[in-house]
């Protein structure tokens, strides 16, 4: 079978981004939201950042990789041993929920660092003002950093007992601790996530309003609202 | 008034349903000061999770099995054949039964306190729609037959004692794989569970291979904090309930059992024969199984109870 | 109830600023729980022991399952052979939306794996095809709530063990509304596009050449054609659960992608992946922190009481009937599909047996209704899903969603609440109900 020419280039699935608003989809006259991850370094503290973080992303995505193609691998393997080898693995469901809530915490983390949370929201409808809009998001971004350390301290306090207490699955008997651990980590990406979007928002705000006042002040220059 | 939250996660025919609500009734007419909150159907979590609240104190009161996460001396709750009818289940597992004592021991370590063990009757097995099979004589019987059970090890020991495949599959996946015939059979069935899936199955094999029951707790330290004569209000209004319960228990699992017949699963009986066969299977691997787990000392009088030497 | 609304208020104010919904939920959730002085210490644990449950473990799998069709070219294969059947037909490819969603109810019972799995492939396609982006958002959304209306339906399950009904009874009492709004949604979108010049429609062939096109499409998309028939296949001969389908077909997609259609590479194998995690993290952070809010509602008998209020307005049976939509409605909106079955089943049920009404009728106008207060909005869910998947801000896709769902499920609801016939014609007839 041949490989059929696509009509016009498309991006690879994997590099798509969904709240990046495409411009052939749809245009927008307020700027594109920031992200926790700065495109440039601004400082050597945020270049040295920068590199730190690419390690993490490095690891969070071998874990990701890990944990989405093991819980297929696993479920698809249950199908097997019932019919060829007719002896189930008896911790199999344990197994796959181990899996699946480690998908799910990476992934709520992920989605922080990809600013892919699924959102509502009218601000791009209402407000026009680039600045406004600026001040909502960094108030939306700290308020929720604020939620996020609140539910990932009683997420750590589950967590932490259940390791504490010594549980065990009925199973498998492995520590309950290491499906709960998923959650942990997860609401420490968000936390940490969350608070660089807040400082990158912040950091905008900050050049916004200098260049604001530089235009007030001398007419001639031009307003450099883009920065990112 | 104190406030006490009580919930479980079964329907209004459920026998937790009819418990909750003697009990309801038996406090007010106590004239205890107590208020109960009372949520049904497992709308703050199922079975297993509402075990936990409770051991926390945030649902101070619920009836759940034994989750044998928290203790896995709680999966005694499941051995098989320890008694044969209502008569001696109440015996051992009704109030003053020899089991309270036991059950109290092991909760009592994880902040609980044993109001009262509820029975829902014997457990056996059930062939999905179209299979025509009706295995009774085990293990030669139950040879290529899928049979579901829940993921619990001494599920999946007991029913490969027995001969069958089995497939540990979640509840919630249960209706629909019955109905397409992922697996052709499922275990560990009371009649109201077979009553909630007529649909789908064909006939009901009375193994009764285990009598289920479940526990009601209160957590201790909540219980604790009650005024004494609170407290007093509120064991002797459970005391009350469970001598009601025990009464009707058997009633509705029989009306479940006619009312399944009526539906047209072919209920089946084992016959003494094929019952002491079945019996024999599993006091050789499933009894010696649960010695590891439970120790000795509590097998031993598991044996006494059972009237094997 | 005042409290209540404040929270109710907030959650909306937090979701019209941009607030990711899953956090907007939460936030709602722990003020609501704590100002009405509720533990809220088991709340992020409920969240968790609820998202472990088994039933959602289908999600993950038919995301990563659409994301490796899209990347490997077997979605484009697989459209190419459906628009060369109704490429000529304006409107065509919504309609094959709509129906796909329903077709994906016969396998799941989930609407947000429809939405992933539905979504992310016919949304750009439509948009490619000169679709306003914002009407084939809403057409995915709206659709996707077929899948609790086709069984099997975990919802209908849980509603019909709760409230001790035959499920084999329930599930059919679904069909018919469920294949009605399949069709009016064909034709609402039909219509509402009819004016749109914008949208690509092929030139009429000849018979002959035009059957000639659809065999050498097909043809093409040999290996992708397996796919769907390979999932159904599996689960409705029994071989595996629905889960266990979309488990297989991730495993079969990948050779495909990589050897048969080559559309896709080891490394983007892996960019994939993470796509797929972190779509379902996404989608699991809503549904997280939804379970959250469900119990902060409920520890507060927030339902319960909502219906003791409005079912003193009347005694009247067909006044009551309204009332207790409005209430499903609501119940639809805050809390999650399965804990709503739950509350339909113990609030409701006794006062419809009360009213005489056939509680497996009842077990339609509990799906219906669901279904429509998990699009609806403020808070609609699977909306924002759709809006996330679409790629497309929430203004973008208001107007045709109201527009269908005024339209098109409204109207369904009513008509499910007062002919009985709708939902009890198949029960009567294969089950002698
Ligand atoms: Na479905
Ligand atoms: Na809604």
């Amino acid at each position: 079978m041949q490989q059929e020419k696509h009509s016009e280039p498309q991006k690879s699935v994997g590099e798509t981004k969904i709240y990046d608003y495409d411009p052939d989809l749809s245009t927008h006259p307020i700027p594109p939201h920031l992200h926790a991850i700065p495109e440039q370094p601004e400082t050597r503290t945020d270049s040295f950042l920068i590199r730190f973080e690419r390690l993490l992303n490095w690891v969070f995505r071998i874990m990701m990789v890990l944990a989405g193609m093991g819980l297929a691998l696993l479920t698809f393997s249950q199908v097997i041993m019932r019919y060829v080898l007719e002896s189930p693995f008896t911790g199999i469901e344990e197994a796959s929920i181990l899996l699946a809530v480690w998908v799910y915490f990476l992934g709520m983390g992920y989605a922080t660092r990809e600013r892919e949370h699924i959102h509502g929201g009218i601000v791009s409808l209402v407000v026009k003002d680039p600045y406004k809009v600026g001040v909502i998001r960094f108030i939306g971004s700290v308020t929720c950093m604020l939620a996020a350390i609140l539910f990932g301290y009683f997420a750590c306090k589950y967590a932490l007992k259940e390791i504490d207490k010594g549980r065990v699955s009925v199973n498998l008997r492995w520590p309950r601790g290491i499906w709960s651990a998923s959650m942990i980590v997860g609401f420490a990406m968000m936390v940490g996530y969350f608070m660089l979007e807040t400082i990158n928002e912040f950091r905008d705000l900050c050049s916004q309003s200098l260049s604001r006042k530089q235009t007030r002040n001398n007419e001639t220059q031009k307003p450099n609202t883009q920065e990112v | 008034a104190d406030e006490l939250m009580l919930a479980h996660a079964y329907p209004a025919d459920h026998i937790f349903h009819l418990t909750s609500t003697t009990f309801m009734d038996e406090l007010k007419k106590s004239g205890a000061d107590i208020e109960v909150d009372y949520h049904p159907g497992g709308s703050l979590g199922d079975w297993a999770s509402l075990f936990e609240q409770s051991m926390e104190g945030v649902v101070p009161m619920t009836m759940s099995f034994g989750a044998s996460e928290y203790d896995p001396r709680l999966d005694l709750s499941w051995l098989s054949y320890v008694v044969d009818d209502w008569k001696q289940a109440r015996e051992v597992y009704g109030p003053n039964g020899k089991m309270t004592g036991v059950y109290n021991e092991i909760l009592n370590d994880l902040d609980l306190a044993v109001l009262g063990v509820i029975p829902t009757g014997f457990g056996s097995i059930a062939m999905r729609k179209g299979i025509e099979d009706v295995p009774t004589n085990f293990p030669a019987d139950g040879q290529g037959i899928k049979m579901r059970v829940p993921a619990i090890p001494i599920g999946i020991e007991r029913y490969k004692s027995f001969g069958f495949t089995p497939v540990p599959m979640p509840f919630s996946e249960l209706y629909t794989a019955l109905q397409l015939g992922t697996i052709d059979a499922r275990g560990t069935a009371p009649s109201v569970e077979i009553w909630q899936m007529r649909d789908v199955i064909e006939s009901y094999i009375l193994t009764k291979d285990y009598f289920e029951h479940a526990f009601w707790v209160v957590n201790k330290s909540w219980l604790e904090d009650l005024p004494a004569d609170e407290r007093a209000k509120l064991i002797a209004a459970s005391d009350a309930t469970m001598a009601k319960i025990w009464d009707e228990a058997q009633a509705i699992d029989e009306g479940f059992l006619s009312k399944v017949r009526g539906a047209g699963v072919k209920v089946v009986d084992l016959s003494p024969e094929e019952m002491n066969k079945a019996k024999e299977i599993l006091y050789a691997k499933e009894w010696p199984y649960m010695e590891g787990i439970v120790g000795p000392e509590i097998m031993a009088m598991m044996r006494d109870i059972a009237g094997l030497k | 109830m005042t409290l209540f609304l404040i929270s109710m208020l907030i959650i909306i104010a937090l979701i019209l600023i941009e607030i990711p919904v899953a956090f907007a939920f939460g936030i709602g959730a722990v003020l609501f729980a704590f100002t009405t002085g509720n533990n809220i210490s088991f709340l992020i644990p409920h969240g968790f022991k609820t998202a472990s449950g088994f039933a959602l473990l289908a999600l993950p799998l038919f995301i990563f399952a659409g994301l490796l069709m899209a990347e490997g070219g077997i979605s484009e294969r697989l459209l190419n052979f459906v628009n060369s059947i109704v490429g000529r037909i304006k409107g065509g490819l919504g309609a094959v939306t709509v129906l796909t969603c329903a077709l994906f109810g016969a396998i799941s019972g989930s609407s947000s794996a429809a939405i992933a799995a539905v979504g992310q492939i016919m949304i750009p396609r439509m948009v490619r095809e000169g679709y306003p982006p914002g009407h084939a958002t809403a057409l995915v959304a709206c659709s996707s709530v077929l899948a609790l209306l086709i069984p099997p339906s975990i919802p209908m399950i849980v509603f019909s063990i709760t409230g001790g009904l035959s499920v084999g009874a329930a599930f059919l009492s679904t069909i018919i509304p469920g294949i009605m709004l399949t069709l009016l949604y064909c034709a609402l979108n039909i219509w509402f596009l009819r004016n749109d010049t914008n949208i690509k429609v092929e030139q009429p062939l000849p018979f002959k050449q035009a059957a000639k096109g659809v065999v050498k499409s097909g043809y093409n998309a040999a290996f992708a054609l397996l796919m769907p028939l390979i999932i159904l296949g599996a689960i409705y001969s029994g071989i595996a659960t629905p889960t266990e389908a979309a488990a297989i077909a991730v495993i079969y997609a990948i050779p495909v992608g990589l050897f048969i259609y080559k559309g896709m590479t080891l490394r983007s194998l892996s960019a994939v992946t993470v796509r797929a995690v972190t779509m379902t993290g996404s989608i699991m952070a809503v549904l997280f922190f939804l379970f959250i809010m469900s119990r902060a509602m409920i520890l507060e008998q927030v339902p319960r009481d909502l219906a003791l209020a409005l079912l003193e307005i009347s005694d009247n049976k067909y006044v009551l009937l309204l009332l207790i939509n409005l209430l499903l409605l609501l119940i639809g909106m805050i809390v999650d599909d399965i804990s709503g079955s739950v509350l339909a089943a113990i609030i409701f049920l006794p006062i419809i047996n009360e009213l005489g009404i056939d509680p497996i009728h009842f077990a339609a106008v509990v799906g219906v209704n669901l279904g429509l207060g998990n699009v609806s909005p403020p808070c609609a869910p699977m909306l924002y899903m759709a809006g996330g998947v679409g790629k497309l801000s929430l203004d973008r896709y208001i107007t045709p969603t109201l527009k269908f769902l005024c339209l098109g499920h409204l109207p369904m609801v009513f008509l499910v609440t007062f002919v009985p016939e709708l939902s009890l014609f198949l029960p009567k007839l294969l089950m002698g109900y």
